[in-house]
């Protein structure tokens, strides 16, 4: 997959997550710090892991961190970035453009703002507004070929395990326990969940990756 | 989280509902999350632009500024923006206080009776 597929395909996921988090679900998953959703005639539940499961999660993550830093086949971010420089791809210089961006737009922003604050003229009020929308383009755009480009670091590659980790930690479905009902883990390993049928573990995905959060980042 | 996510965050944290709750919360106690404490990022997210709408519907019901800042989020945090750099900036600007005299006859011991 080319870098042009692999961005239209974040495009896509993008998309799908969009659609998946409409504005009720976006307000059920603000309600609570767990979420409720039903799949194929089942009921599942995510809840926001508590301090036991991310310290598990933690652990977890230095196992990962030392098992693929002993792999010679992995390699860390800052020795892949060395790979692409080689042939003509500066990430770190992707970053430094992001940054001049950013300022570039807080420079229109506060520009804006003035005029807003000044009562200024809408018409030019809006040719403020398309150039942040266009430097807002280019920023996500870079972010996206960075987050491509990085995919295959050590630090990507555990950070995607740890949020795995946790996912299958996390979600719980309901099942009939007699005549009551009761919420149980769907997974009873993370190689339980790699292996479950991907449209499930999918839709899971999107909806732990909200409540998770940074909490990956642990 | 991105754009459209946030987008959605912000329509929530704006609409008359959610500013009613978070107005009546900061006086009553009054809860929004049905959780206290383990907040998600979303949530604390949602905070935030609770927040920022509260400062920014209370400008424009005050007339500090005019209602086309409520037309574009572009325009919303950009006035923000403006808003809080402006803020910062008089506030550094301030002359410190000038100590007023301190009134130090009242702690002297009152003058002996002869």
């Amino acid at each position: 997959m080319d870098e042009i597929q692999k961005t239209d395909k974040i495009e896509e996921v993008t998309k799908k997550v969009n659609e998946v988090l409409d504005l009720s679900k976006i307000e059920d998953l603000i309600k609570k710090n767990e979420i409720e959703f039903e799949l194929d005639g089942q009921k599942y539940r995510i809840k926001k892991p508590d301090f036991k499961q991310k310290q598990e999660a933690y652990q977890k993550r230095i196992e990962k961190f030392t098992e693929l830093l002993g792999n010679e086949k992995y390699l860390l971010e800052d020795a892949l970035k060395k790979m692409y420089l080689k042939r003509g791809i500066d990430i770190d210089g992707m970053f430094k453009k992001t940054v001049q961006l950013q300022k570039e737009r807080d420079s229109f922003s506060m520009k804006l703002g003035e005029l807003i604050a000044n009562k200024g003229s809408e018409s030019e009020m809006e040719q403020y507004r398309l150039e942040i929308e266009r430097v807002n383009r280019e920023i996500q755009e870079f972010s996206m070929k960075r987050t491509v480009f990085l995919e295959f670091s050590i630090e990507n590659q555990v950070l995607i395990y740890t949020y795995s980790y946790l996912t299958s930690m996390i979600t719980e479905k309901l099942i009939k326990d007699g005549d009551s009902e009761k919420w149980v883990n769907v997974w009873n390993s993370l190689e339980e969940f790699q292996q479950d049928k991907e449209k499930v573990s999918n839709r899971i995905s999107y909806y732990a990756a909200f409540i998770i959060g940074m909490d990956a980042d642990v | 989280m991105n754009f459209d996510t946030i987008s959605n965050i912000r329509k929530l944290a704006k609409s008359s509902y959610y500013q009613t709750i978070y107005s009546i919360g900061k006086e009553h106690d009054f809860k929004i999350f049905e959780n206290n404490i383990n907040l998600t990022d979303l949530q604390i997210t949602f905070l935030k632009y609770l927040g920022f709408y509260s400062s920014l519907l209370t400008d424009v019901a005050m007339g500090d500024v005019d209602e086309v800042v409520l037309k574009y989020e572009i325009y919303e945090d950009a006035y923000m923006l403006y808003k809080s750099k402006k803020d910062r900036k008089a506030l550094t600007n301030r002359e410190p206080p000038t100590p007023q005299k301190s009134s130090s006859w009242i702690f002297k011991n009152p003058p002996r009776s002869e």
